[in-house]
């Protein structure tokens, strides 16, 4: 399983498969990898073990954690500090207050369950009930099938 | 570098895995204990989830020589190297770990507990009831007939290769979508309508098969 080259008949090699998994694989080299596993047994079985493996062992991916706390609480953490200020500097109440209510709204917006709603609406103005019914029967079934 | 490793030896967690990777490369000792200490875990649930999936019955010795052998490799072949994305370690280090398993049992010429199993025998029940429209009691039965086992397989292998993919990982390797969507990278309403596709397609195949 150790060669670089990955046409149909030769295993795609550790990393690449590993990089596959990671997400970190351009599109085009990602289409030659999954051509290759959707016919490989062996190489099918080594991904589907290495996730399973990865979700048991439950290590913290510390660098993919801190970017998305980095995400969800950078405007809610200056959307307090704005709003401590506005306490410390009574001078500028009103324009701390103002800073305080632009970042809390960007907080919301930027939220995952917002974009959801957001998406969702979307999903039922452009395709009415049907497809907004699949988005949640898609989120729903997700959620039901999560295992490792 | 060996600075930025020996300053997080106090801390509570353990330091980046690019800093790691880039500390063991430099053949930094400290570095190499804490590597092994912090993926000691993942190393065995690999070997043993990897050697499970073949049959093999595996006992703790075998799994601490395993280990060995894939950590004394790592080092010793300066296999880190030649990881490009240091984001993918986890991944890499499961598979490298899964495939030195499965090397040791063959250079053992040991056979697996049980024979191996057809990857169709795999199917669930539950998954064949909704697929095939059988007059049979039991699905399971019609799958182990040699000609329906055929026709399965023809069919799975005729189908793109991204279906392809998708049905495999959901009826054969039991994945639900979000693991499926995680693992591939793509949306779970992709995921999920291309099951719909398949098992719609098959429920009309497999209908005139077998009445």
């Amino acid at each position: 399983m150790a060669q670089t080259n990955i046409k149909q008949k030769i295993h795609p090699s550790d990393s690449e498969l590993a990089d596959m998994l990671s997400g970190v694989v351009p599109a085009e080299k990602r289409k030659i990898i999954e051509e290759h596993i959707a016919s490989c047994e062996e190489c099918l079985n080594t991904i589907v073990s290495a996730c399973e493996s990865v979700g048991s062992a439950g290590i913290k991916t510390t660098h993919k954690r801190g970017t998305i706390m980095k995400k969800i609480n950078i405007y809610l953490i200056l959307c307090l500090i704005s709003f401590a200020l506005s306490f410390a500097f009574p001078r500028y109440f009103i324009q701390f207050l103002v800073a305080t209510l632009l970042l809390g709204i960007k907080w919301i917006v930027d939220a995952k369950s917002t974009r959801m709603l957001v998406m969702i609406y979307e999903a039922w103005k452009h395709g009415g009930e049907k497809e907004a019914s699949r988005i949640l029967e898609s989120m729903d079934s997700g959620s039901k099938n999560r295992r490792w | 570098m060996a600075y930025a490793i020996v300053s997080y030896m106090g801390g509570p967690n353990f330091p980046d895995d690019s800093i790691l990777i880039q500390s063991c490369i430099s053949r930094d000792l400290t570095a190499w204990a804490l590597f092994t200490k912090k993926y000691s875990h993942l190393i065995n649930i690999s070997i043993k989830n990897r050697l499970a999936k073949y049959g093999f019955g595996t006992s703790g010795h075998d799994i601490e020589d395993i280990k060995q052998d894939v950590l004394v490799s790592i080092w010793n072949e300066r296999k880190l190297e030649s990881l490009k994305n240091h984001s993918s370690l986890q991944y890499w280090l499961s598979i490298v770990s899964g495939n030195a398993a499965l090397e040791h049992m063959r250079r053992l010429r040991r056979e697996p507990a049980s024979s191996a199993r057809s990857i169709y025998e795999n199917i669930g029940g539950s998954e064949l009831h909704e697929l095939i429209p059988s007059r049979h009691d039991n699905a399971n039965d019609v799958l182990s007939t040699k000609e329906f086992s055929e026709k399965l397989e023809a069919e799975i292998n005729s189908l793109p290769v991204r279906d392809r993919l998708i049905i495999k990982l959901h009826i054969l390797h039991s994945k639900g979508y979000a693991d499926i969507a995680d693992m591939l990278g793509l949306p779970m309403g992709t995921i999920s309508s291309s099951v719909k596709r398949t098992k719609d397609k098959w429920k009309e195949i497999f209908k005139d098969f077998l009445q």
